[in-house]
């Protein structure tokens, strides 16, 4: 990752942020804010070795299910001159959410349902972490919205699915279903820091 | 083009709150005990920017200043004086029940009712239930480890507040006879010809 507002030391990550600002209260030493994996799956993904990210400082970002903004806060202090399009369906997340949009200026809310989106851009990155039935059915109607060789990130919660099957067999049931649409460039098993949670990465096929 | 984005954000927000956000205020102001919280939850509806702060106020201005609370009317006036009066609390409580759901309002107490409310998700996702699951609401706790042992399924979860089914001398077969009335209710509630009452908006979880 190409970004000079990360930081990564073995399984310890930072970012370093404008306004020294503590969000959900991580740990905060001047302006570096440490990026707790065990709350966000991004953060979970990079500590165990999601390598090819092509995020810098001026990417742009269209994140789904962005809840209270605990993994946006950090992606906005990486993208200084890049924008987030924060995308959630909760009225009360959002709600929550606003405090980060009001204090920082690169993050546009967007309150609507994530497969009914439709956005006139173009994105670098695609991140998806909605914790419902129709995961890959959601990512495949907004990769529409992705540049061709922009990465794609899918955090895929089995539980939603299916709580009463096995976590992995599901798992590969919807990695088939991605590879019809994608190449597989990386697949992470979020165990220790969630359960039951996959880390895709994926490309468009050319 | 981002402000004009969080000012539509804001007001679909604003535009969001209904009879449901209402009875769920009330029973939280009926059930908590310390008065901090109850400004929290008085707060949390009418002006949910004053949330961020370290202080956060409740008053009529902070409310009619609020972008993201429910729309300031007169009686929010009476409510801020009556934050701590638990009589006018349930009263009130029992009425914004009683024009919600008139029909399961004469099956059951207030209070269940609201419990089931908050629990379902919405009057929709409670019309929806099966009563079977309507009869152990409440109980998830004691349910997930009656599934995982194998053992014997809870009788009872909210309902068991029900005055009928604490003097009856087999509780657990009153409470199934509720939970049959009351699912039978709740959809009469919900399919009732009034638009503005019964249809909340689909997917959103509150
Ligand atoms: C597990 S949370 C995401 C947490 C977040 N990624 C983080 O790390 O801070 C999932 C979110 O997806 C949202 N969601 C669920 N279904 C959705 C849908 N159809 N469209 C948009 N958002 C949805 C929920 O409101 C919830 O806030």
């Amino acid at each position: 990752m190409n970004a000079p507002y990360f930081l990564q030391k073995n399984n310890y990550i930072e970012t370093i942020s404008i306004d020294s600002l503590q969000y959900y209260g991580e740990r905060v030493k001047g302006k570096n804010r440490n990026w707790n994996p065990y709350k966000s799956k991004l953060g979970a993904g990079i500590v165990k070795g999601l390598k090819q990210l092509s995020l810098t400082e001026s990417s742009k970002i269209l994140y789904l299910g962005s809840a209270t903004g605990t993994t946006i806060s950090h992606l906005s202090d990486i993208l200084r001159q890049g924008s987030i399009y924060a995308v959630d369906i909760s009225r009360d997340m959002m709600i929550k959410c606003m405090k980060l949009v009001y204090l920082r200026d690169n993050i546009t809310p967007f309150l609507l349902d994530a497969s009914k989106t439709n956005f006139t851009e173009q994105f670098d990155m695609l991140f998806q972490d909605i914790s419902c039935k129709e995961q890959v059915g959601i990512l495949i109607h907004n990769s529409a919205f992705v540049k061709r060789e922009g990465s794609i990130l899918l955090s895929l919660k089995t539980q939603s699915i299916d709580s009463s099957r096995p976590p992995k067999e599901i798992m590969k049931e919807q990695k088939i279903l991605l590879e019809k649409e994608f190449s597989v460039i990386e697949l992470i098993n979020l165990e220790p820091y969630e359960k039951h949670h996959w880390l895709f990465h994926l490309k468009k096929r050319l | 083009m981002r402000e004009k984005q969080i000012s539509l954000v804001e007001k679909e927000i604003k535009g969001s709150y209904n009879l449901f956000d209402d009875i769920r205020l009330a029973y939280k102001l009926l059930i908590t005990e310390s008065k901090k919280e109850r400004i929290k939850h008085m707060l949390r509806v009418y002006a949910p920017e004053e949330l961020y702060k370290d202080k956060p106020d409740l008053s009529i201005q902070s409310i009619k200043k609020s972008k993201l609370g429910k729309p300031y009317s007169k009686e929010v006036n009476e409510l801020i004086n009556k934050v701590h009066d638990q009589i006018f609390q349930k009263e009130r409580l029992c009425a914004l029940i009683k024009t919600y759901t008139p029909n399961l309002a004469r099956l059951l107490p207030a209070e269940i009712i609201a419990q089931l409310l908050i629990k379902a998700g919405s009057l929709r996702q409670l019309a929806f239930l099966t009563s079977s699951k309507l009869q152990v609401l409440g109980a998830e706790k004691a349910l997930n480890l009656a599934k995982q042992k194998e053992t014997n399924t809870p009788k009872h979860g909210y309902l068991y507040a029900h005055p009928k089914v604490q003097n009856s001398p087999e509780p657990g077969k009153q409470a199934k006879k509720i939970a049959n009335q009351a699912s039978i209710s709740a959809r009469i509630d919900y399919f009732r010809p009034n638009e503005e009452l019964s249809t909340s908006p689909e997917g959103l979880s509150l």
